[in-house]
């Protein structure tokens, strides 16, 4: 399964969906992308004894969905504005969001403008990313949110 | 032999369903034979050779060659049964017991869409070969003579041959007699197909209908010229058919013919030379039934009522029209038009939808509830294996199967229930030469009982077997290292039984045996407090043990104490707690530099609820505290909270894996605004208490 994960750049354009941490863009895949709403709409409540990147969970239309602060996941502090926004994303068979700064865009990318990752391009583990896109003149690191999501399961089966 | 078969996902699916009920029939069926030593009920054995035959029927449809061969084999083993030919022996029982874990084998191989490697052909042959030992038949058996229906007129069958076999099989089964019926209706004044309508009704009456030309849908659509024929089994004879035919109104003539059989061919054995090799047939079936995994694959259908189906569209329905009232009110409130009135009406559909909302919850919750039975009913064949393999004479006594259960619960605890059986023989029952001496029955009986109890299922696995003996645990627990010797004398004799729920208790070698996947008793105490259920021991050496275990009728809603403490809302599953206090701040006493109080005699150690999860204790005013008091099998426990809200049924949410570990919480609930509770983990909460205790007490 995580093998597909990973696979997602394929030999066609890529839709990706553009927000900012700080002062970086990043990108990641519209695929699994469910929704994306601002974080000043919904409310969301902190769980106890949980990593501190977890900002909690929240109440979607009757389902609670776990939320990832990805500033707090890559090392940033935190912070938060009115350009805030949730993106709700799939995990495999499950639900997940994750905080991030602002919502640019959603932009085609053909695929002769992505690089692979070399070595140290930005502060996060190469692990999660999936190249670079040159968009103009920006670079937008791509990320696997799923990644960064499962890397984080509760293993359950361990005695 | 590939498994590419010329049907869709569809019928593959309900094939596998049939299928996995026809073996289970046969093998209960076989399970029965083997009790009753050859006192075998016709109809049963009946029932259980015409699960044989739609088995190979549906198989060979299939394309699945082994799984037909197969049966066919076994079909034929139970005809001689039937026609007495062959007597009923354990070595036939193994046999015919063999055959079924092959038949299931190959079942699991169009399941998982992988082959298992079994050779058919060889367990063919010990079938075959068995069956020829039995009969003592010689390979030059020569033919009977062929097949005649006794016909009085000289028209040709009206029926295909295969129908005619097929209703002389059930006939002579059931000592019954077979017509072939021909009734010429007149046509002229009614409708032909309401008379040809009324005479099959008269024939279902007095017997089976078997065929009929037309048919019945055919007769509903009106679909007749002037002739009705019907293939019919009846214990009636042939006057009386006949006569009542003929008192119904316009039928012009009617034609009986009985079918009797004549002397029917007799199969010619075909004995092929023995292999060196047909042992290892069976042996392979054995081995293959062992690593394969014992899962209860619960299928991912289920069976509803119709009736229940019935009463979820009318709610819905409801639903749609309080819809269709909340957005005419509305829109009336919008225009400022009768707001009043409106407001009231309003009001009045809310409630509405939460009474149908709650009927809704209710028959959802049962579609989704299965009898115990579906899990039940492999044990009886498991127990009778180990206690084959363990050498001792056990007797399994089922009640309650029809206990019903959330389907999620029942895949659960198949695998504790499984471990607790084979605990009750391995461990439990003696052999039947020391049972003998201690004056015991030298059949031990192992019962299984379930039963509904308010809120919960108990289960109870009990055993006439030695025992278990506190000392002996203790000590095996100290030489295991998992407790100290000064601590086994400070514990009471329940406490020491439950020793054996420790981790660690099973060493690695009883393990293996057991089930080869690491399953002790304190997995099975977990699994079961995973569900919200606990277990509980009773015994007395010498007599017997008894496991209690209780689980929630349902894992969706629970009833619950809710309360808030620092901004954070909780929810306490109503069983965990013993009762609700107001403490004053006066009263605590400090034990070991933790607060405690006394509570009508007994010492109950306090915690704030942030304590357990590692957040700042907030500062409570006032003179009291509140103070939660839970209890679970250890002990109990006050949890100092700042304010109580109330009790509430909430429907249990699942916390995401993605949060990682959430020790102390099993599970979320959305309050009446939306808030999210978080609902407490009893025992695992209760556990960080007693160990920080411990280590509080080893660093003093």
């Amino acid at each position: 399964m995580l093998e597909d994960q990973k696979k997602t750049l394929g030999p066609k354009d890529h839709q990706v969906v553009v927000f900012r941490l700080a002062a970086e863009e990043f990108g990641t895949s519209i695929d699994s992308i469910k929704e994306i709403r601002k974080l000043s709409d919904l409310s969301i409540t902190k769980v106890p004894k949980t990593k501190e990147y977890i900002a909690g969970v929240v109440n979607l239309r009757g389902k609670i969905i776990p939320v990832i602060d990805l500033r707090m996941r890559f090392g940033m502090e935190k912070s938060v504005s009115e350009t805030s926004r949730i993106i709700v994303f799939e995990v495999e068979d499950d639900v997940c969001s994750a905080i991030v700064d602002e919502v640019n865009e959603v932009i085609k990318i053909p695929n002769e403008n992505i690089e692979t990752a070399t070595s140290m391009v930005s502060c996060i583990n190469k692990d999660y990313i999936e190249g670079i896109a040159k968009i103009d003149d920006r670079l937008v690191v791509l990320v696997n949110l799923q990644l960064i999501a499962l890397k984080n399961q509760a293993n359950q089966n361990a005695i | 032999m590939g498994l590419d078969f010329e049907a869709t996902p569809e019928e593959i699916k309900i094939f596998l369903e049939e299928a996995k009920e026809q073996i289970q029939t046969l093998e209960d069926g076989i399970m029965s034979l083997e009790k009753e030593h050859g006192e075998i009920d016709p109809e049963s054995l009946q029932s259980i050779f015409r699960a044989a035959h739609t088995l190979k029927g549906s198989s060979a449809a299939l394309g699945h060659v082994n799984m037909a061969k197969l049966t066919h084999e076994m079909e034929t083993i139970l005809d001689h049964l039937r026609k007495k030919s062959i007597d009923v022996t354990p070595e036939l029982v193994e046999l015919l017991l063999d055959g079924i874990d092959g038949l299931r084998i190959f079942n699991d191989e169009i399941y998982q869409g992988k082959e298992s490697g079994i050779d058919v052909n060889d367990l063919v042959l010990d079938l075959q070969n068995f069956v020829a030992t039995a009969l003592d038949i010689t390979p030059d058996t020569p033919k009977k003579a062929p097949f005649h229906p006794d016909q009085t007129d000289l028209k040709g069958p009206l029926f295909d041959a295969s129908l005619e076999t097929a209703a002389l099989e059930i006939a002579t089964s059931l000592n019954q007699n077979v017509f072939e019926i021909e009734v010429r209706l007149n046509t002229e004044n009614t409708l032909p197909s309401v008379r040809a309508y009324q005479v099959m009704m008269f024939l279902e009456d007095i017997g089976q209908l078997i065929a009929s030309e037309p048919t019945l849908q055919d007769l509903e659509k009106d679909r007749i010229e002037d002739t009705l024929k019907v293939l019919l089994v009846t214990k009636t004879d042939k006057k009386a058919v006949e006569d009542g035919i003929a008192s119904i109104p316009d039928c012009k003539k009617v034609t009986l013919t009985a079918i009797k059989k004549a002397n029917k061919t007799e199969k010619k054995e075909k004995i092929i030379s023995a292999k060196p090799s047909t042992d290892l047939a069976r042996k392979g079936v054995k081995a293959e039934k062992r690593t394969r995994s014992s899962e209860t694959v619960i299928s991912p259908t289920i069976r509803v009522d119709v009736d229940v189906l019935d009463d979820l569209m009318n709610l819905v329905g409801e639903l749609v029209i309080d819809r269709t009232r909340i957005n005419s009110d509305i829109q009336k409130l919008h225009e400022r038009k009768e707001a009043e009135e409106a407001l009231e009406k309003l009001g009045q559909t809310g409630n509405h939808i939460g009474r149908v909302t709650e009927k809704l919850q209710e028959l959802i919750m049962k579609a989704r509830l299965l009898p115990l039975e579906t899990l039940f009913r492999k044990f009886p064949r498991m127990v009778r294996d180990l206690a084959l393999k363990a050498e001792k004479e056990v007797q399994l006594v089922m009640v309650g199967e029809d206990t019903e259960i959330d389907r999620s619960v029942i895949e659960q605890i198949s695998d504790p229930l499984i471990h607790l059986l084979r605990n009750a023989i391995d461990h439990g029952i003696e052999k039947p030469e020391e049972r003998a001496r201690l004056n015991k029955n030298s059949t031990g009986t192992v019962c299984l009982s379930a039963e509904p109890e308010e809120n919960y299922i108990v289960i109870r696995i009990k055993d006439d077997g030695k025992g278990i003996d506190p000392a002996k645990i203790a000590a095996s627990a100290v030489k295991k290292g998992l407790i100290t010797p000064q601590k086994v004398q400070s514990l009471s004799v329940k406490e020491a039984t439950e020793l054996v729920f420790m981790p660690g208790f099973s060493t690695a070698e009883e393990v293996t045996q057991v089930s080869g996947r690491g399953v002790g008793m304190d997995i099975v105490k977990k699994n079961l407090e995973n569900l919200n259920g606990s277990i509980q021991v009773f015994t007395e050496v010498g007599k017997g043990t008894e496991f209690r275990i209780e689980l929630p009728l349902t894992l969706a809603i629970m009833r619950t104490l809710l309360f808030q403490s620092t901004d954070n809302l909780y929810a306490i599953p109503l069983s965990a707690v013993a009762e609700t206090n107001r403490i004053s701040k006066a009263e605590i006493k400090y034990v070991n530099n933790r607060k405690a109080i006394n509570l009508r005699g007994k010492v109950l150690p306090l915690i704030h609820i942030e304590e357990l999860f590692n957040l700042p204790v907030p500062q409570i005013s006032g003179d009291f505290y509140f103070v939660i008091v839970v209890k679970n099998a250890k002990g109990q426990v006050g949890i100092i909270v700042e304010k109580l809200l109330g009790e509430e049924e909430v429907v249990v949410k699942t916390l995401s894996k993605l949060l990682g570990e959430t020790r102390g919480i099993s599970g979320a609930a959305i309050l009446g605004q939306g808030e999210v509770a978080f609902i407490l983990d009893v025992p695992s909460l209760l556990a960080y208490v007693t160990d920080s205790r411990l280590a509080g007490a080893c660093c003093n």
